[in-house]
């Protein structure tokens, strides 16, 4: 059975990616600029499996370690499309 | 400007008491870490070497007891049922003449079985003699038997309550819940019952670290450790994690161990530092950006009534400068640089808890080069929002290596303590993605 602080984990993860979810798809929709939105979008899809997985409280470091390591590509994908909105990316 | 200046106080501030406490508690940490170790396992290593006196004694004890009642050239049934019953550690007594046949016994029953090939004769010709505990035949049980000579080459043996050794050695006071003291043979077989299995007497073989060592240490004169500590940690026969010391019963060849959940021991202890650790760091934190908040306003009031003149966002500007690739650099180091400090806070870096760390880290690097990138951007309210963001999720995947760490070291602790660097985590994500809008408005 799931623990009450397992819920308040995978609720506010739950919460972030409905967040995200949401704005980034309405931005990627009213924006017409789909790429530059799609790393917060799948950061959402990522939170979404993370807290599935935390309300069924799987734990496995294995399934963990393909969860986390997108984070590492979104962020730096993030930083990419940062530099070309702000029009000047230094290398 | 208004903004810059109080803000400039409150990271300054806040940075430096970041690293001031990092490092304060750091050492008051490891001080105290130190000292409860000493102290854990020097309660251990007394444990030991008082259950170890006490089967010694029972031992000496019997072997006295045997030899007193030998000194009797003749023994009729009754006086060994006398004997039988003014001892408690006995259950039978017999006497066997030269050929090894039972000639007086307290269970007449026996009277006449031969017992020629049995080690309690074969040795208890020569000389008081114990032997170890082996599985009787004609008791179809457990036994241990003391024998000595008698008479006119007659041998007296009695049997002994193997319960009463297993009293002493199932005793778990001072061991909490998870601790336990059980003996093992030359051949590395379990004789008395551990806390986890009671019923494989002479069948579990103990193949441990701890039983390895004291079987080498067997036939030796000293009781000193030699190529090991007197107390090490290592994986018990379920394969958890343990810290265990042994002793050697001199004449007897038995090993006795004694062995206690590392996470029982350390892991509590350890878990109080942490939380003591935590909680210190988080009230001053708090205290020290309440302070440098309201100084900071106070300070900005005063530098705009006097209209002083100044480039306070030297920092920023200086930083918005740099190229990418040194950030990058700065990330990857400051990111190894955290590995190692926490790291050395638990077991070592060689054994770190790769899997788990190597997400984190590689996530600390990306939000650290996130962080200094944000000082390119021209939109003024991205560039708080993104910096400030980027923090959050820093401090989130730090705490979470820390716990990864801890978890991997002790074993697993309360979901509470990820909660939150969890808000932080998300709250900074939040934030990020805030930034990310208006930079792309």
């Amino acid at each position: 059975m799931i623990s009450f602080w397992d819920t308040i984990f995978a609720s506010s993860m739950l919460i972030t990616s409905i967040i995200i979810f949401w704005i980034s798809s309405l931005k990627m929709i009213d924006k017409k600029r789909i790429l530059v939105f799609l790393p917060f979008f799948l950061s959402a899809i990522v939170l979404v499996f993370s807290s599935v997985l935390s309300f069924y409280s799987i734990f496995n470091q294995k399934i963990w370690f393909f969860m986390e390591i997108p984070w590492f590509i979104i962020v730096f994908w993030i930083i990419i499309n940062l530099g070309r909105e702000n029009g000047r990316i230094r290398n | 400007m208004k903004m810059k200046l109080r803000t400039s106080i409150v990271l300054l501030c806040f940075m430096l008491a970041l690293i001031g406490t990092i490092a304060h508690t750091y050492i008051n940490f490891q001080t105290t870490n130190e000292v409860l170790t000493e102290e854990v396992y020097e309660h251990l290593e007394t444990t030991t070497q008082s259950r170890a006196h006490h089967i010694e004694h029972f031992i000496e004890e019997q072997k006295n007891k045997i030899l007193i009642a030998a000194t009797h050239q003749e023994l009729s049934n009754e006086e060994l049922k006398e004997i039988r019953d003014t001892n408690r550690e006995y259950t039978q007594m017999c006497v066997l003449n030269s050929n090894g046949k039972i000639i007086a016994c307290s269970e007449e029953s026996q009277i006449g079985k031969d017992k020629s090939n049995d080690d309690y004769f074969i040795e208890g010709k020569n000389g008081v003699h114990i032997t170890g505990i082996y599985f009787s035949k004609t008791l179809g049980d457990i036994a241990l038997a003391v024998s000595a000579p008698q008479g006119e080459g007659n041998v007296l043996v009695a049997r002994i309550d193997i319960n009463i050794l297993n009293e002493i050695t199932t005793d778990r006071t001072g061991l909490g819940k998870t601790g336990e003291t059980y003996l093992i043979n030359k051949e590395s077989l379990l004789l008395t019952p551990s806390r986890f299995m009671i019923n494989n007497i002479l069948v579990q073989e103990v193949n441990t670290v701890n039983a390895q060592n004291c079987i080498n240490e067997l036939g030796g004169n000293t009781t000193e450790h030699t190529g090991h500590n007197a107390i090490t940690s290592f994986l018990d026969y379920r394969g958890e994690l343990v810290l265990g010391a042994h002793h050697y019963i001199s004449g007897i060849e038995w090993c006795l161990l004694v062995e206690i959940e590392e996470a029982e021991v350390l892991g509590i202890v350890k878990e109080k530092l942490l939380q003591k650790f935590i909680i210190s760091v988080v009230i001053i934190l708090l205290l020290v950006f309440l302070i440098s908040f309201f100084v900071g306003g106070y300070l900005e009031k005063i530098y705009l009534k006097k209209k002083m003149k100044g480039n306070i966002s030297k920092f920023g500007k200086i930083l918005s400068k740099i190229k990418l690739k040194y950030f990058l650099i700065f990330a990857l180091i400051f990111t190894i640089g955290c590995f190692f400090l926490i790291t050395s806070f638990f077991q070592g870096w060689q054994n770190a808890a790769f899997y788990d760390d190597i997400p984190d880290l590689l996530a600390l690097m990306a939000f650290v080069s996130l962080l200094f990138f944000s000082f390119h951007l021209k939109n003024i309210h991205a560039r708080k929002f993104i910096f400030i963001g980027a923090l959050f999720s820093i401090i989130d995947r730090i705490l979470q290596t820390i716990l990864e760490e801890y978890i991997f070291a002790f074993g697993v602790i309360s979901t509470t303590y990820w909660i939150p660097g969890v808000i932080f985590g998300f709250i900074g994500w939040i934030i990020i993605f805030l930034g990310f809008i208006e930079v792309v408005k």
